[in-house]
């Protein structure tokens, strides 16, 4: 007789690994890419094979041109070096600083403004279908496109590239946290009944205001979609600020970096794109981090 | 005699929107004070829209309810001094068992409120009446459906309201459990003196439960008997 083991579902669960494996797998997966990245694209010897290679992949093409090809795809070495040069000619954690100084604000700020709004919006069932209506138009705007109206109002400053971290923080989780409670409140939304019920809870438990429904129910069931509209919300902004500190950075930020850097290398391109998604992967860690704390009562248990 | 109704209902009737047959139809029942009255039958009589509407989470179309002789059908249910027992315990994960009985003492108006001393000291009578001292640190999500339950009983008896609703509130349990947790509750309430409501589709459960039983079919009472 087989094993319930051998069953697919328990395989499946059984083979979700911890944070710390995931990790793991993760930078051996990168080292893997990298090496092999550095093998076929970047290692300047010549390699009889590789050259075969690419010179079929690229239509016979002839060895020099083969050669001009492959620096278009840079190499983790060059990289670490335009990495490494950044360090200790140009400052980089200052621009690093910099760029953080423009995403951060902007998405606390529109956390803070666009949660509570989206929870308050959805205390109001008639205007519910406007309401959404209204934040899916304003959803589909495209932030780079609100960029040129930030540059028109606030100037080649640091306030609208603040600003575009805040439009996409503040949609985000006015969005999330409006579709939840929605989703709690109204019965004919097919969410969780167990939400649901809550409220009815509440309601038996003595509840008088729409502040205790806040207080009680809708804000603690909410508070994982505001850390989901966080993760989602900081890696765009960081999306963003990339193209926001090109095309309006004064001297400072990873966009002006690798703008100013990158005309003749792409390698200095990937770096900052490398270092950007660097900055978001931590982003990430403060807010994992930060829901610990918040969500610290359940996950303790 | 008539001074010691506790609820009464009368030609209440209730159609839920899209609904074929009305839900409940033309009740209307007494319940005297420190009396335990069954409302039983089966699934889709109208039993629980009842209790709610007692409760005052379900709005009648028509019909009188009056508790402790005032008419209180526009009165929300803050105001009903009712306590209700759903289903299935519904605790709110996020906070202990200790917070889970405090809440209501919380919610209460700003005149009536008590101090965070007083709070606790209730908290721990209510923890020691229903035997979960031990439970008060503990979250919702690990507590066992017998546990959950006496959570939810102390909710509403920490509010020191006079008349509790019961929706069917043991049929999650295993059996012994069921009936052992319907003996010991029906003595605790007898000995605090509330006046209480149990839906149920379990005849034997009403029977020890409950002093009186009205038998519900198609939304209607169809037979009153002494348990």
């Amino acid at each position: 007789m087989r094993s319930a083991i051998w069953h697919p579902s328990v395989w499946v669960l059984k083979s979700f690994p911890s944070l710390k494996e995931s990790a793991i797998v993760g930078v051996l997966v990168c080292l893997a890419v990298g090496i092999g990245w550095q093998v076929l694209v970047g290692w300047d010897f010549s390699c009889t094979f590789r050259q075969h290679i690419f010179s079929c992949v690229l239509d016979h093409a002839p060895s020099a041109t083969v050669q001009r090809r492959l620096a278009l795809y840079g190499s983790p070495l060059k990289i670490g070096k335009v990495i490494c040069d950044w360090m200790l000619y140009e400052n980089l954690p200052e621009h690093i600083l910099a760029s953080m100084w423009r995403v951060y604000p902007g998405i606390i700020l529109g956390t803070l403004i666009g949660f509570p709004l989206g929870i308050t919006l959805a205390l109001f069932p008639r205007f519910a279908f406007a309401v959404f209506v209204i934040g899916g138009l304003l959803y589909a705007i495209s932030d780079i496109g609100m960029y040129y109206a930030f540059l028109r109002w606030f100037g080649l400053f640091e306030e609208p590239k603040i600003a575009v971290s805040f439009w996409v923080a503040f949609i985000t989780q006015w969005m999330f946290a409006f579709l939840r409670c929605v989703g709690i409140l109204n019965p004919r939304i097919p969410v969780s009944a167990e939400d649901r019920a809550l409220v009815s809870k509440i309601i038996s438990l003595g509840a008088r205001t729409r502040w205790h429904l806040v207080r009680y129910v809708l804000y603690p069931l909410c508070l994982p979609s505001l850390f989901l509209g966080l993760y989602v919300s900081s890696t765009s902004a960081w999306m963003k600020i990339i193209f926001t500190e090109q095309t309006a950075a004064r001297n400072r930020g990873l966009g002006y970096l690798t703008y100013n850097d990158s005309h003749g290398s792409v390698s200095a391109l990937f770096a900052g794109l490398l270092l950007m998604a660097l900055c978001s992967i931590f982003t990430w860690g403060v807010i994992w981090l930060l829901s610990r704390v918040v969500l610290h009562k359940k996950s303790q248990q | 005699m008539k001074n010691d109704v506790m609820i009464w209902l009368s030609a209440v009737y209730k159609q839920y929107e899209g609904g074929r047959d009305p839900a409940v139809k033309n009740v209307s029942f007494s319940v005297r004070k420190g009396e335990i009255v069954g409302l039983c039958g089966p699934s889709g009589c109208g039993k629980s829209t009842t209790l709610g509407i007692i409760a005052g989470l379900v709005m009648p179309d028509s019909g009188r309810l009056t508790i402790n002789g005032e008419c209180v059908l526009q009165y929300p249910p803050a105001k009903r001094d009712v306590g209700l027992l759903f289903q299935r315990p519904r605790l709110f994960g996020y906070m202990p068992v200790r917070e889970n009985l405090e809440l209501p003492l919380k919610l209460l108006p700003r005149k009536e409120r008590l101090s965070h001393k007083k709070r606790s000291e209730r908290v721990l009578d209510i923890a020691h009446l229903l035997h979960i001292e031990e439970l008060l640190n503990v979250y919702p999500e690990t507590l066992s459906g017998g546990q959950a339950q006496r959570v939810e009983l102390g909710q509403a008896l920490i509010r020191d309201v006079d008349i509790l609703l019961f929706d069917e509130p043991f049929s999650s349990l295993d059996i012994a459990m069921k009936y052992a947790m319907s003996e010991e509750i029906a003595m605790l309430m007898k000995k605090l003196g509330k006046t209480a409501i149990l839906v149920t589709h379990d005849p034997k459960e009403a029977s020890l439960f409950c002093d009186r039983i009205l038998q519900m079919r198609s939304g209607e009472i169809k037979e009153v008997s002494d348990a």
